[in-house]
Parts: structure tokens; sequence; C-alpha cells
């Protein structure tokens, strides 16, 4: 906490920023900016007051209308212009624009309302474990209390007892909505539900803003969040030209106005002075910002394969040895033993979820054992996917490797707007200037009755995703491996467990062997391919691509086809769904033999429409192909909807024998 | 009153089997609904299972057996009798282990060629094909018979063919190593002697061999083994495969789970096979040998030194039983029956000291001469 406040100085601060945005809405009429801006004229003392309360190596954590916040915490107003003209010298390098900043570990910023309350929540529960001294300041406004996710965030916060400051800036207005129409009951009845405590002032000074931040700051760096409800006036539009009140409306606002009242209490003259220096600095900043040139957009170089000859053969040794591995170990262990060695190897490894703690060692038994031995490190979270999965990030970006469970992968449609807005965008509008470790197990598939919310395999919606990896592992792939590999990759990871997979072990016989089958492990830099065969890679009539749950019904329909017909079948099965490389899937292909591709859902936009168009596009795709997924209906839950709904061996061996013209 | 039948439930997502802990009931007994009649075992906690219905109970699955999700495990009629067509499952019932996978159609090919699919060292499924490469690779009787001069062409069986090729692919591919000794086996014919005299069973020597060697093979499961790629694998049954000659063919008969069974049950099955083979009938669904024994009795032999047969680690050849006297403990000349014994091995994975260590251990046993 800084000792004192100078008025003069907050006034100055708060004038530059009016200016600031000022000239931003100038630059726009002149078309000189692109995309949008939120001002928060009017409501600078919020800004400044809150700055001034908290230290410089805090965390402050800002919504769509950050300028301000970002000004006020030490920003750095040159690159704040570039950033929102989308030069290179940005903050963010002209990735993140006007509502995406960041200066890692200080301030962050993000544009979808209410999405900040879980980064946030995440960093202030890394700095708890750290023992770190500092703390966390979120600023939302009131039309933000319309999400879910606040108040998740605001309940585990006070159940984590994290060093969390909420400033809810309730300026009446979102959008074009009044507050009163769309918010029912009191703000400050809300906060206080959750057992918090609440303070709030109306139509606050900088000095006001200072004193009381300043206090809850010192209980919240002692681990009682609080939440500081500022009454406030926006003076100017949402964005730009969306101000429908009527002006006499806002000219009552204007008396309001806290920089006003400030420099009244200052002496003669300052006003002047003030703005005088205010606009010599912004005009300094920008001319300095339009020195830099436009961002530009530089590919990402392709992975290329490890593997000179990546073509399966019989007998890889290192295969072997892979195979012999993992032979006996179901699914579930090899996960949990991997769960096990990740938490033992790292420190900063962290497993999070619902029910996962011992005795119950979560829904699937995954994280048995785990919070015994590593108390402390294995939280429980409440029912609040988007939430507690939006926390990881935070914990990310604070240095934490964490391991999230969703009890069941249909509920990541809950967690969607934090996995596919938030965790997955961090690296890309932050300009790599994070790194975001993040895996989020995920128990997919069906085949156990549960029925048509328990039983989808949503991965198809997650893939496809920048900035997002998708893994799914079938139980014969070595699962440690990729599991580290997600956890020293930079981006986060969606690890696609198939649940009726969790009881099988791989057979795998003395001579390398699995279930009769003939291996081949592909190390590639982003993937381990698995390829079977039954004639050792030497005679097959089929391709088959398939991934995670779909791979021992493969295996069962190779066995049988080859038993019975004398059919070969070679299996391919990718665990990286997305990014697919299909072109490293192709040195595997039996050219000129026919492909069908499985997946457990339904084939529409899936996995293997993306495999063939990626084929077509390369000029190898097979003159014959197929593709095996769910029927289009929901996954009833009896047990023969099941089997009639889901693919099963007998369906890829009609195929196959279909083909074969049998 | 239909029949209602218990099976086993799904209790843990995770678990697709459970073992059975306890009846609390007996077969046949009257149960009455909501009754606690069986505990199985899943992979998290014991489980009590309760009667459906009320009636008479047929237990079909019994104490310690690994039972599948959904599998039936009892059945309840409203009588005994409504109970008395329903097959109790024993575990035999499984279908055993098999070795040797093959193709339909290389079964079909191997049996009408007469050839054991054993012999063939394919690493995973056997096709049609392998079975084509191997007839091919058996040589061919050259069509017109080259001249001689007063001699005869004889040409080969095809179990003689093929085990050619077996003997051929040994020579090749082992490493054969030899230790011999001689036991004593007087205590021992004594002991078969009085089995043949008091029990009327049929017994000879070779399954006096079968016994001793099987029983003396637990200690040494790197014997009962065979090589693969980079490793030795130890085979946990022991099948005894006896090397019987018929007509000039080379058949070897399998004793399997030879160290578990008495030496009259060996003596049974081993003629049961010898009695098929002489009234030329194939040896049908023989599971692979892992241990090869073979005896010779003509007279004046004392060592015969047998080849190891391909996928075996090694073999045991016995010569005929001789007698000479020896010296007893009290300084007297005494006559004894004495055997030659030679252990061939496949040096590449096993050291001399543990082939003699086995031979002599056999010696041993075979000198106590306790038979079952």
């Amino acid at each position: 906490m800084k000792e004192s406040f100078e008025l003069l100085d907050a006034a100055q601060a708060m004038a530059n920023i009016r200016t600031f945005e000022q000239t931003l809405l100038n630059l726009f009429k002149k078309g000189l900016l692109s995309g949008s801006t939120h001002t928060s004229i009017g409501q600078e003392a919020n800004a400044v007051g809150v700055a001034a309360a908290i230290n410089q190596d805090d965390v402050v954590v800002s919504n769509h209308r950050c300028h301000g916040h970002f000004l006020a915490h030490d920003g750095n107003m040159t690159s704040l212009f570039a950033e929102i003209m989308g030069l290179e010298g940005g903050v963010c390098g002209g990735w993140g624009g006007s509502q995406h900043l960041c200066i890692p570990r200080r301030f962050y910023s993000n544009g979808i309302q209410g999405g900040i309350l879980p980064l946030g929540l995440g960093l202030a529960l890394a700095m708890k474990m750290n023992e770190d001294h500092r703390l966390v300041t979120v600023f939302i406004g009131d039309g933000t209390l319309g999400q879910g996710a606040v108040y998740e965030c605001l309940n585990m916060a006070a159940i984590y007892k994290v060093p969390l400051l909420v400033v809810i800036e309730d300026n009446g207005i979102a959008q074009s909505t009044p507050t009163k129409n769309t918010l029912a009951g009191s703000i400050v009845d809300r906060i206080l539900a959750f057992g918090l405590r609440c303070e709030s002032l109306e139509y606050p000074d900088a000095r006001q803003v200072f004193e009381i931040a300043s206090e809850l700051g010192s209980s919240v760096r002692k681990g009682k969040p609080a939440v500081l409800v500022l009454r406030s006036a926006r003076l100017g539009p949402h964005s730009k030209g969306d101000d429908t009140r009527p002006l006499k409306e806002i000219e009552e606002l204007k008396k309001l106005d806290p920089l006003m009242r400030m420099i009244q209490q200052l002496p003669a003259g300052a006003e002047h002075r003030i703005f005088n220096q205010a606009e010599q600095l912004i005009e300094g900043a920008l001319l300095q910002a339009q020195k830099y040139s436009e961002a530009k957009y530089i590919p990402i170089q392709k992975t290329k394969s490890l593997n000179v000859h990546s073509h399966p053969v019989a007998d890889d040794p290192d295969s072997i040895a892979i195979a012999r591995s993992l032979s006996g170990i179901s699914f579930l262990e090899q996960i949990n033993r991997a769960l096990h060695d990740v938490m033992a190897e790292n420190h900063s490894t962290l497993l999070l979820g619902e029910d996962l703690l011992d005795p119950y060692g979560g829904a699937f038994k995954a994280s048995s054992g785990l919070s015994s031995k590593y108390p402390g490190r294995v939280i429980a979270t409440p029912i609040s996917e988007e939430s507690f999965v939006g926390l990881c990030g935070g914990l990310a970006l604070e240095g934490k490797k964490p391991i999230v469970e969703i009890m069941f992968g249909d509920f990541l449609a809950v967690a969607a707007n934090q996995i596919l807005n938030h965790l997955a965008l961090y690296r890309g509008m932050y300009n790599r200037q994070v790194d975001v470790p993040v895996v989020i197990r995920a128990p997919m598939g069906g085949g156990r009755g549960y029925g048509p919310t328990h039983s989808q395999s949503l991965e198809k919606i997650f893939a496809g995703q920048s900035g997002l990896r998708v893994f799914a592992p079938s139980f014969m792939h070595p699962y440690k491996y990729l599991l580290e590999m997600a956890l020293n990759s930079p981006d986060p990871t969606l690890m696609v467990e198939n649940k009726i997979s969790y009881p099988l072990r791989p057979e795998v016989d003395a001579e390398g062997l699995i279930s009769d089958l003939f291996c081949h492990y592909h190390i590639e830099e982003d993937d381990i391919v698995l390829t079977l065969s039954p004639s050792a890679f030497e005679d097959d009539d089929f391709n088959i691509v398939c991934y995670g749950g779909m791979v021992p019904l493969a295996i069962n329909a190779a066995q049988q086809l080859m038993l019975d017909h004398e059919i070969s079948i070679r299996i391919i099965a990718p665990s990286c769904i997305h990014p697919l490389n299909a072109e490293n899937l192709a040195d595997k292909l039996v050219v000129d033999k026919p492909l069908i591709a499985i997946e457990e859902a339904m084939s529409a936009f899936g996995f293997a429409a993306e495999l063939i168009a990626q084929l077509a596009e390369k000029d190898i795709s097979p003159k014959v192909f197929r593709r095996i997924g769910a029927e289009n209906c929901v996954i009833g839950a009896g047990r023969n909807l099941e089997k009639f709904i889901l693919p099963s061996v007998e369906t890829i061996i009609s195929a196959v024998l279909e083909l074969k013209g049998e | 009153m239909e029949l209602i039948e218990i099976k086993l439930p799904q209790s843990n997502v995770n678990d697709t089997t459970a073992r059975i802990i306890e009846w609390r009931v007996a077969d046949g007994e009257k149960v009455s609904i909501g009754q606690v009649i069986l505990v199985i075992e899943t992979s998290k906690s014991a489980e009590e299972i309760e009667s459906p219905a009320s009636g008479y109970i047929k237990i079909l699955s019994q104490v310690d057996a690994e039972i599948s999700v959904g599998e039936t495990l009892a059945v309840i009629g409203a009588s005994p009798e409504a109970l008395s067509d329903i097959a109790i499952k024993s575990p035999e019932a499984r279908p055993p282990e098999v070795a040797i996978k093959a193709t339909a159609d290389a079964k079909e090919l191997a049996a009408s060629h007469n050839i054991d699919l054993g012999v063939l060292k394919v690493r995973g499924i056997i096709t049609k094909r392998h079975v084509e490469n191997f007839i091919a690779s058996i040589p061919k009787s050259s069509p017109i018979p080259p001249k001689t001069s007063g001699g005869r062409n004889v040409p080969l069986t095809k179990v003689q063919l093929a085990s050619m090729e077996a003997v051929s692919s040994s020579t090749r591919e082992t490493a054969t190593t030899y230790v011999l000794g001689e036991a004593d086996i007087t205590n021992c014919m004594a002991a078969l002697d009085s089995l043949i005299d008091d029990e009327g069973l049929l017994l000879s020597i070779t399954d006096v061999a079968i016994h001793f060697c099987s029983r003396t093979l637990r200690n040494f499961p790197r014997l009962n083994a065979r090589l693969a790629v980079d490793m030795v694998v130890e085979i946990p049954e022991i099948n005894i495969g006896v090397a019987v000659e018929i007509n000039g063919d080379l058949h070897f008969v399998v004793i399997p789970h030879a160290d578990s069974l008495p030496v009259s049950i060996i003596g049974e099955t081993r003629q049961e096979s010898v009695f098929l083979l002489l009234k030329g009938q194939p040896l049908k669904n023989q599971q692979p040998s892992t241990f090869g024994v073979t005896v010779l009795d003509q007279p004046g032999i004392t060592y015969q030194i047998p080849i190891v047969f391909p996928g075996h680690a090694a073999i045991t050849g016995f010569g005929p039983i001789r007698e000479s006297f020896t010296i007893n403990s009290d300084g007297f000349p005494e006559k004894r029956k004495l055997i030659g014994i030679c252990v061939s091995y496949d040096h590449r994975f096993i050291n001399g000291t543990l082939a003699a260590n086995f031979l002599s251990s056999l010696i041993k046993r075979l000198e106590e001469g306790t038979l079952n």
C-alpha cells in the first residue's frame, strides 16, 4: 500500500486518461483507427484511486473498458496507442487491440464480460499457494453482474480465501440498457450472500477510492477477499456513437465528474496546466507510436516429422519397448500413474476438479491416492466448470501447471467460454508473452448407458480452435509421454479420454505383438502415432484411421477380419487430433488401398472430414474412402440403443466386407 | 413363475468383471426376495447381492470365479423341478488359451497337408500364405527318379517331409549342446512294477520319464521356455512332447500339464494318442509342447543324444535300462538297474551349469523313485 495520496498527481493521472481516450475518439472520427474502443470518461477516479492503493507488482485484471486501468497501473501510453492502432510496438504487438492488453504478471484484460473473474481468481489462488505478497484486483462493470461466472468466482474466492479484490464500477448503464432494467435486488446484498466483505461508495473521487481500496487491500492481502462497489458516471458512449441517453441526463451526470470536482480543490489555474500537460504527453506518445510499422503476420513454421522414414515397419525395437511398458496396465492405471509421476516430478503441477479427493479419488478414480500424497495440490472444486477451468488460466499465468478434470466430457460445453475465448486465446492475443500449460482431462464417449448428456464425444467442438491442442490417446498410447508433452507445451491441451477404455489392458506378447498385431509407435514432434498390422505391414488390404476409443474396436475388427477372411487391416491411430497433421498420417497409409476413418461421434464436421480434406489437398487421397461414426441422433441410454447408434466392431467388419465385395 | 436370472450388476464404472467371494445360500435352497444370496468383490469393495425374487435357486458360478458384468450367476425358479434342466457352467467350459493363432484358411490348408501349425515359426497370426510357403519349403521328390543300379527310390511321407524341415530348422537355428548322466532306477522300476501288477496299468519307462522330467521342470522354468526376439519366454504350462515313431514317421504326442498328472494318466493319455496314430488317424487339437522327451530302448545302447525341437529350450533323451553290479554301502556287490540320460539344450540362452543342475536334480528324483 502506498503511504500518501497526492491530489495533484491523481488529477493529472485522471486528466491523462481522459485526454488519451478523447484523442482515441477523435482518431476514430478521422478514420485512423479500426475496431472499437470503450472509454472510461467520467470513471477515471476508480482506476487512479485503486492504482494508488495497490503496489506496482500487484496484478490488475480488467475488462473491455480497460485503458484507464492500464494507464493508471503504470502502463505505457505509447505502447497502448500503438496497440490500439494495430502497430508492432503495441503492448501486444497489435494482436490484442483495445480490449486485450497484457503486461505479464501485472496486467491482463479481456473483452468477454465476466470471463476475467476466473482469470483473476486463478492468479490470486497461485499467489496464495506461493505465499506471494501480491494481490489481484479485478475490475468489472454492473452489466457484468448478469454473468454466472461472477458468482461462481465470488463463491470460490470466499472458500479458497485468496487475495482477490473485485471492483465493481456501477455506472448505471450496460451499453444502452439502464441497470435497473436488468438487475434485481441490490449489488451489495448479492456480495454479502457469499460472506465476503463489501464496501460501496457513491460517485467517489480518487481520494475516497484510494482510502477505501487501501483499507480493503491490506485485508485482501491476508487472504480475505473483498468487493468494492463504486457508483460512477459514464460520461461518454459505451464504445463510440452508441449513446442513446438524452443530453439532459448526461449534463446532469457531468456535475458528478470526479475529475472536475478534484480540480476544483486545487489552486486556480490548475485545470489549464493539467490539461495542457496531458495534451503534450498524449501528443508526444502518439507521435512516438506512429513511428512503429503495422503488425505483420508471420506464418508459424509447420512442424515436421522427426522420423526420416516414418512408414511403419515390424520389430522396431523402440516400439516393442513402448508396447511392453504398457502391457497389462489398464488405461486408468496408466493415467493414474502418469498423474502421480508428474505431481512428483514438478511441484508446480496441480490437480483440480470435482470430487477428486480421497477416498473417492474422482468419478473414474483417475486421481486416486493423489490428494493423500500431495495435500494442498489437489483442489476440489464446486460444480462450476466454467470458473474452475478458467481459473487454471490464472494459475498458469503465474507459473503453475494445472491439470483439470471435467467429470464427464459433455460438461466441457459448460466451460467452453473459458476454453475457447480465454485459455486458447491468451497466448496469441497477448503476443506470446505468456504460456498457458493447462491440461483439461475429459472422459468422453458412450457405451456405459449414461444417456444423452453423459455419453457424447464433443471433441470436434474444440478441435479446430487455434491455440488449443486436442489429444485423444487410445489405451495403447503412452499416456505419460503425452501428458508431459502437454504440460511442457505453452498452449493448453484438451486430453480426451474414452471412458470405456479405462479398464482395457494392452495384451502384449513376448514378441512385442499387441493382440497379435505388429505395432509401430511413431514418435513425431507433436504426437505419437500408433500403427498396427497383422501382417507385419507387408501385405495390408485396408487402412483404418481412428483414435481414442475406436482403436480397441478397430483392433478387434482387424483380428476377426484376419482370422475369418484373411483381410489384413492396417490401423493408423494418432493421438493428436488437432492440429491434425494428415501429412504425417499419409506416410503410414498403404497406398492404393481403401481408407476407412472412424470416430465415435457422428461424422459430420468431424475427424474423418478433416482427414480426407487434408489428404485431398495434398493429392494423396485414397480412391476409396468411407467414414464410420455415430448415427445422427442423441445417444440413447438403453444398451440396445447404444449398440445401434455408436460404431461397433460389427459396423467396421461389415463396412470392410462390403468394400471388399464379400 | 418364469425363471429369473441373477446377473452380475455394473456396480463400478471401471469394472468389467467381479469375483465371487461367497455364496450365502446353498444350491437348490429356497430363497426369499431381498435376502442376501452372495458376495462379490469388485476392484473397489465387496458387495452383497440380494435375491430379486422368492423361489428356489440354482447356482451357476462357483466361488472364486471371475464373472463378467451381465453374466448370469444363478437362476431362481418356482420349484426345484423348474431348475432341473439348467446346466451348470464348469470352469473347463471356458475356451482354453490357444497359443497358436491361425486364419480359417490356414487351418484348412494345414489340415489337408497334415502339417502341425506349431512347426511354422510365424509371429502373429498364421495365414494361408505362411502355410503355402512352408509347403513350398518342403523339398519335393523329383518327378524323374535318378537312375540307380540295384537300389530303390523311396519317396518320403508327408510327415517325414515336415519333420525333415523341423530337424533342419533346429540344426540351422539352435546351438544345441549336451550334458550326459546316469541314474540308478532300481527303486523307481520297483515302484512302476507294483503299479503295473497291483493296479493293472499299462505303463512304460517313457511315462516314468515324462513324469519325472515334468516335475523337475517346475524348478527349472528356463528349460520350459522359448526364445522370442530378444527375450526368453518362460512358459507357465509344462506340456511334454514325446517322440513316437510309427511306421518310420516321427510324431510328437503332447501330454499337457504333465507335471500335475499322476503317472497313470500320463500313460493313459500317451497310449490313447499312440493308438490313434497307429490307426492312421491325425491327432487333433494338440496343445503345443514346451519340452521334449524321447526314449530308445534297443539293447546295447548306452546313450542317445537328441536334437532340441524348434521352439523348445531343451529335450531329454533316455537310453535303455541296463543291469549292472554296483557296490552297496555294506561293501557287497549288488545288481542295480541303470539308465543313461542326455539333456540337450539350446546353449544360446541356457548355460551348462543350469542344464547340469537340471540333469542332476532329475537323476536324484529318479533314484528316489517316488511315483506320484
